[in-house]
């Protein structure tokens, strides 16, 4: 067998982009995540999990929600848009503009009908999804401070919404707040961000907050029902079940933590007239698990007891328990990312938003007579001594930090083409 | 009396426990106004009160050991079941209600009555049900005249199945569950009526609606065996920790099939137990690791009490919520308050835990001694340290840590060994103790230190002043101090084939000036003797310390101590086994010396140097009585045998005298003589150690044993009734008690009962309008405190007198009645005090002035009647 010499190339340094936000398409089994670079992934997991498309992300247009609507994709940004993704051209089908300020949650109620958006200024707009597009149905009443996360119930005719100190539920047919149930704060100075909420079958308001704690409200008599300080630091993401039996809330501290309907003997207790066998349900802390080294920005809960989880680390989870299971999912470049040039010995390395062409190094020629041949031949996988040092030749950026999609170098290494969604470029190169 | 005692047929000495033994064996409970607790000891229950740690009284009654005790939801009964099945009910406070009955049980056979305390003997559990070996280990009763739930331990089953019975103990049926061997592996729990089990094995948890019957089965995925379990009193709540650590809590676990548990971990050996508060919000857990952890339920915060001082076996928390008992491996019981401050210790024996649970690091003492100087019991305590348990007060004087190094907890999956003390030996004068210490790691080379304590009276303790590393190439089997002389001496034997000889050498004159005087002297080896290279045993000196006698294999060695000269070698062609044990005679048998060999016990004659008697007989212990030549010898069989080294035939002979493997043996000097006694009795008392580290003694059963009541030996169930010292405190603590059934202290700094309760009390109790004037009651209510002090004290005291004589004359008429009154109760007082101490009486003047009488009678006609 022949031999030949192996390239080992440290210096391609790819940051992993993080997970941002998610959303689950139940009936399709798709799921759809945005990460950092605002590029929106859509993933099929009816059976092995794996990528279908991805929408490129512009710089400008950020992705902090994202929704499912019957099969298609719509997603709400800091610009102050509610844009709706075009999964065939991997593009933005259309935009609605919102009320007031960056869009910092969107959610969709149980038909599927409508979409309420949270803003920056404290509205929270309702848009009808007709087969036009969105229309702006009815702004709720408008309250202070950005709305940080809202929650249809299952009836469509309420919303819970969380924001700094404050949990509130809306009337959607009045637009008025029903309830404002306060957090408290932990500390004078600091605010009590409520970065999670989520309506649960008997409408009970679950509140994740930046103190850790994870609050369940009543959401008939807007009053806290039980609180855990389930996490030492913020809680970024909490999601029910698909029964609705169960939460899982997780954060700055990665911990998963999952809590549990049970249903308890009441305190009350009638011995004039023997067995009333009341209950009431209540809210346990169940079962923990480390699934990320790095902050969890999202929860999605999936088919059964099925949970995605995604942070920081760009690592999407797909996990469930019982049975105990873990599978997780890198965030791998899905086109081709390096790009060789034999003739020049050069290499192009591809980053999302640059390209990075590399010399690379060599080593002596060590002929087969050379006494020290036999042995550096027989220690197979130790490296060669290098005569040059592997260096960079050019470094070229996308203008205004387009995402690079594709990007090719001819063999000579003299001509370097790449394209974003919107141009395409091609240089000569002179070394 | 107490039925621990075991009658004998052929003489009149029973067996009774005189300390010692496990309070941790089983959890405490706590009575439902946190007042007392109470602990299993042996096969009786005994209530401490948890303001003070004092020990209040006992519940006796069973026959074989206690598996466990139980306060019965809602009532005031305690409840007991031996290890045969045998379950007992008492009356919470009835000591107090039946204040004057002599027994305060009422045996009444497969029955129960309300109103009062009795005995319910299940008569047919031991005989029908549980098969030869099995024995009962835990058990349950769910209420008044509820179902009883027995575990039950079979020897040859690696797991306990547990059996329900209905109230009336006849019927029973055997729940679907294969429990752990633990003591905590099943708990019951929820509202009166809504009551659940819960029960573990390694990989299951069973839980059951006991009204229902149906037992379910959740399975722990992990490969964690669970290893305890504890329910909430009232909400459905379960708590199971487990091998490595975690404690899972366990909710709706009745009707759910996969009911949601939380993990709390931090511990990182097995999870010991697992307590509820009573509002179910926390909970408190301990194991190996010294520290009890606090846990809030709803919060991820937790407490801890680091450093406790010894593993913790059982964590229970009292129902206001005020103490947490924590029963800790070194024997103690730590009530803790909510604040996580130690608040009482209830400590009998320290305790070396690990010699009944047969852990491999157990070492104990080749030899248990006194101290010469408080005459006290020395012997292993936690490891590395020394006890030292008074024998006058029965209780722990102090602890000495000998190998001064941390505790090392054990590890999950790995023994640890920890230096433990195997010998010492002290001076007759006290002065100076020698220890040996060793840690024997198989894994690591052995430590051996030879340590030499100087005793310094002006701090009242034991200082290091000669630390000897390695002092025989391997292990050290025998330690002796010189008894006797002036000149200090001791001698080591080591598995090197040599015996040394240390003496304790002032320092060169040119160091002495240096160095302060205290430190300038220490021990050095002075000599090394060896014997044809034979393998060294026991050493020994004769009672006089000029001979010391050191056994090679089979030959008897005899040394004089200060030249290392050998003067002798005794061996006898017929019986050349290895000698055991060696021990010199004493008093008219110092000539003797006493040799046990494995299958016999030969006697030499020093004088002659021949062999005088031998007898055919296995002996395990041997031990000898410093002040006669009476020795004590126990055999495999457990029979005890007192003999005379001059004498082949015993003077006493007891066949299986305990139950229990005897461990150690000692006589223990007697204040007094006591010549009523049998011969061997009259100077010394013989205790001995059993396998669960019980202090056991031989006695007249029905005396009153009078070294043993002065000294307050916690054995003696009399003695623990003295709750406070002055009568208010009595009334404080609301326990009556009559005084003329009070047994009376001999020693004087015990005073004996309340003094004057009964005058306090009906001072207290007439109403303040009928009462005469005070300064008509005052002299006479202290009088009655003085008088009742002083008798005790054994003396008429002549100015006692006066004072009396001066308060009658100056008495009223009115007063009279008052002071008849006095006269009378102090008749009645005074009657059982004669009873009971005989001893006393002697000392009174008149007495002492008729046996003065009879001293001086002529005696001369005795002879001729012989």
């Amino acid at each position: 067998m022949g031999t030949c010499k192996v390239h080992n190339v440290r210096f391609y340094n790819l940051e992993p982009q993080a997970i941002n936000c998610m959303a689950y398409d139940k009936d399709r089994r798709k799921l759809a995540l945005s990460r950092a670079d605002n590029s929106v992934e859509v993933w099929d997991v009816t059976f092995t999990p794996h990528i279908e498309s991805t929408i490129p992300g512009h710089p400008e247009v950020s992705v902090e929600s994202l929704v499912w609507c019957n099969g298609s994709l719509f997603g709400a940004g800091l610009q102050g848009l509610v844009n709706e993704f075009d999964l065939k051209n991997l593009s933005i089908k259309s935009s609605h503009p919102v009320t007031a300020g960056a869009c910092w949650c969107i959610d969709v109620d149980r038909n599927t009908t409508r979409i309420a958006a949270g803003t920056e200024e404290g509205y929270i707009n309702i848009l009808a999804l007709t087969e036009d597009g969105l229309n702006l149905e009815k702004l709720l009443d408008k309250q202070e401070g950005r709305i940080l996360s809202l929650a249809w119930d299952s009836s469509g005719k309420f919303i819970a919404s969380g924001s700094i100190g404050a949990v509130r539920v809306w009337s959607v047919e009045t637009g008025h707040a029903l309830h404002r149930m306060t957090t408290g704060k932990q500390t004078n100075v600091l605010d009590t961000l409520v970065w999670c909420v989520a309506f649960a079958e008997d409408l009970t308001v679950i509140s994740g907050d930046s103190r850790g704690k994870l609050t369940f409200w009543d959401g008939k008599l807007g009053c806290c029902i039980k609180s855990y300080q389930s996490h030492k630091a913020d809680i970024l993401t909490l999601c029910l079940s698909e029964d609705g039996k169960s939460v899982y809330c997780a954060g700055v501290d990665p911990l998963i933590t999952n809590f549990e309907k049970i249903k308890m003997q009441s305190g009350f207790k009638d011995d004039v007239l023997g067995e009333r066998n009341d209950t009431i349900t209540t809210w346990v802390r169940s079962f923990q698990r480390r699934l990320h080294d790095h902050d969890v920005r999202s929860l999605v809960s999936g088919k059964g007891n099925q949970l995605f989880s995604g942070g920081i680390d760009g690592y999407l989870g797909i996990s469930s328990y019982p049975p105990k299971m873990l599978t997780k999912y890198p965030p791998v470049p899905q086109s081709k990312c390096i790009v060789l040039a034999p003739k020049a010995r050069c290499a192009l390395f591809r980053f999302p938003e640059r390209l990075e062409l590399w010399r690379l190094g060599s080593t002596s020629n060590i002929s087969q007579d050379d006494e020290n041949y036999s042995n550096i031949m027989r220690s197979t996988g130790h490296p060669l001594p290098l005569l040059d040092a592997p260096s960079k030749a050019v470094e070229l950026l996308s203008k205004d930090a387009e995402p690079i999609m594709e990007c090719a170098v001819s063999e000579d290494a003299h001509w370097i083409a790449f394209s974003t969604p919107y141009h395409f470029r091609i240089f000569h190169l002179v070394l | 009396m107490a039925n621990t005692e075991v009658r004998m047929n052929d003489n009149e000495l029973v067996l009774k426990r005189k300390g010692g033994g496990s309070i941790v064996s089983h959890p405490p409970v706590f009575s439902s106004d946190s007042e007392v607790i109470y602990i299993v000891w042996g096969n009786s229950v005994r209530s401490y009160s948890t303001q003070t740690g004092e020990f209040l009284q006992e519940y006796e009654g069973l026959t074989e050991r206690s598996a466990g005790v139980q306060l019965i939801r809602g009532t005031e009964t305690l409840a007991t079941c031996s290890r045969k099945g045998e379950i007992i009910f008492w009356s919470r406070k009835s000591a107090v209600v039946q204040e004057r009955k002599v027994t305060i049980r009422l045996f009444m056979p497969c029955s129960y009555s309300t109103s009062g305390l009795f005995l319910i003997s299940y008569e047919f559990l031991q005989d029908i049900i549980l098969p030869p070996g099995a024995i009962v280990t835990g058990f349950h009763i769910l209420r008044k005249e509820g179902d009883v739930f027995v575990v039950t331990q079979n020897s040859n089953k690696d797991h306990q199945s547990m059996l329900r019975f209905k109230p009336d103990c006849k019927t029973y049926q055997k729940l679907e569950m294969k429990l752990n061997k633990q003591i905590r592996c099943f708990a019951f729990g929820g509202e009166l009526g809504k009551e659940y089990l819960g029960g573990i094995s390694k990989q299951h948890l069973y839980v059951m609606k006991v009204k229902e019957g149906k037992v379910i089965r959740h399975t722990v995925g992990s490969e964690n065996g669970l290893v305890c379990v504890t329910a909430h009193p009232t909400e459905e709540i379960l708590a199971t920790g487990d091998h490595s650590g975690r404690i899972l809590i366990w909710r709706s676990f009745l009707d759910s099939k996969q009911p949601p548990k939380s993990i709390y971990h931090w511990h990182t050996l097995p999870v010991s137990d697992v307590c509820f508060s009573q509002e179910g919000s926390s909970m408190y857990s301990g194991g190996r690791e010294c520290v009890m952890v606090k846990w809030f339920l709803e919060y991820q915060e937790k407490k801890f009490l680091p450093r406790i001082g010894a593993p913790i076996r059982y964590v229970v928390v009292s129902p206001d919520n005020v103490f947490v008992a924590a029963c800790l491996d070194d024997n103690s019981i730590q009530l803790v308050n909510a604040q996580g401050k130690i608040k009482r210790v209830i400590q009998n024996f320290t305790w070396n835990a690990h010699i009944s649970e047969k852990l491999p690091d157990h070492t104990i003492l080749h030899k248990v001694r006194l101290d010469p100087r408080t005459n006290s019991l020395v012997m292993n305590g936690q490891p590395g340290h020394l006890q030292f348990f008074s024998m006058k007060s029965s209780k722990l004087l102090y602890n000495l840590d000998v190998v001064c190094q941390n505790y090392l907890t054990q590890e999950r999956n790995a023994v640890i060994y920890n230096t433990d003390v195997t010998h010492v030996a002290f001076t007759s004068n006290g002065n100076w103790m020698a220890t040996v210490e060793q840690r024997k790691d198989p894994e690591a080379s052995l430590e051996v230190r030879l340590k030499f304590w100087k005793y310094a009276e002006k701090t009242q303790n034991f200082y290091l002043n000669t630390c000897v590393e390695d002092p025989h190439f391997g292990e050290v089997k025998a330690l002796e101090m010189r008894p006797g002389s002036e000149d200090m001496l001791a001698v080591t034997s080591g598995a090197d084939s040599k015996i040394k000889i240390w003496y304790l050498f002032g320092m060169p004159s040119s160091l002495e000036k240096e160095s302060n005087s205290s430190s300038r002297e220490c021990w050095h080896c002075d000599a090394v003797c060896t014997y044809k290279d034979l393998p060294v045993g026991d050493v020994g000196f004769s009672f006089d310390g000029s001979i010391l006698g050191a056994v090679f294999s089979h030959s008897l060695t005899l040394w004089v101590p200060e030249t290392s000269d050998l003067k002798s070698s005794l061996s006898h062609p017929y019986f050349r086994e290895n000698i055991r044990q060696l021990q010199f005679g004493n008093g008219d048998c110092s000539h003797l010396v006493v040799c046990v060999m494995k299958t016999n016990v030969v006697v030499w004659n020093l004088l002659s140097l021949t062999v005088s008697w031998v007898v055919p007989i296995e002996l395990k212990l041997l031990a000898a009585d410093s002040l006669s030549s009476y020795m004590a010898g126990f055999t495999c069989d457990r029979d005890l045998i007192i003999f005379k080294p001059s004498d082949p035939q015993p003077v006493y002979t007891r066949k299986n005298i305990c139950p229990d493997t005897v461990l150690q043996a000692i006589f223990v000097p007697l204040s007094a003589n006591r010549s009523e006694l049998s011969n061997w009795q009259q100077k010394s008392q013989l205790y001995f150690l059993n396998q669960y580290q019980e202090l056991l003694a031989l006695e007249n059963p029905d005396e009153n044993f009078k070294e043993a009541a002065g000294s307050g030996l916690q054995g003696d169930p009399e003695e623990g009734r003295i709750l406070s010292l002055t009568p208010f405190g009595r009334m404080l603590a609301g326990v009556s008690q009559s005084t003329d059934v009070e047994p009376i202290e001999s020693s004087s700094f015990i005073s004996v009962g309340v003094p004057g309760e009964k005058e306090i009390k009906e001072f207290l109790s007439m109403p303040p309008h009928t009462m005469p004037p005070l300064r008509f009651i005052c002299n006479p209510l202290l009088a009655s405190l003085i008088r009742r002090t002083r008798k005790t004290e054994g003396k008429e005291d002549p100015e006692m007198d006066v004072d009396e004589d001066n308060d009658s004359g100056m008495e009223s008429e009115e007063n009279k009645d008052v002071l008849e009154e006095m006269e009378r109760m102090e008749i009645i007082d005074e009657k059982p005090v004669r009873k009971i101490y005989r001893p006393r009486i002697e000392s009174t003047p008149e007495l002492e002035k008729a046996l003065s009488g009879i001293l001086k009678e002529k005696t001369d006609w005795v002879s001729s009647l012989l």
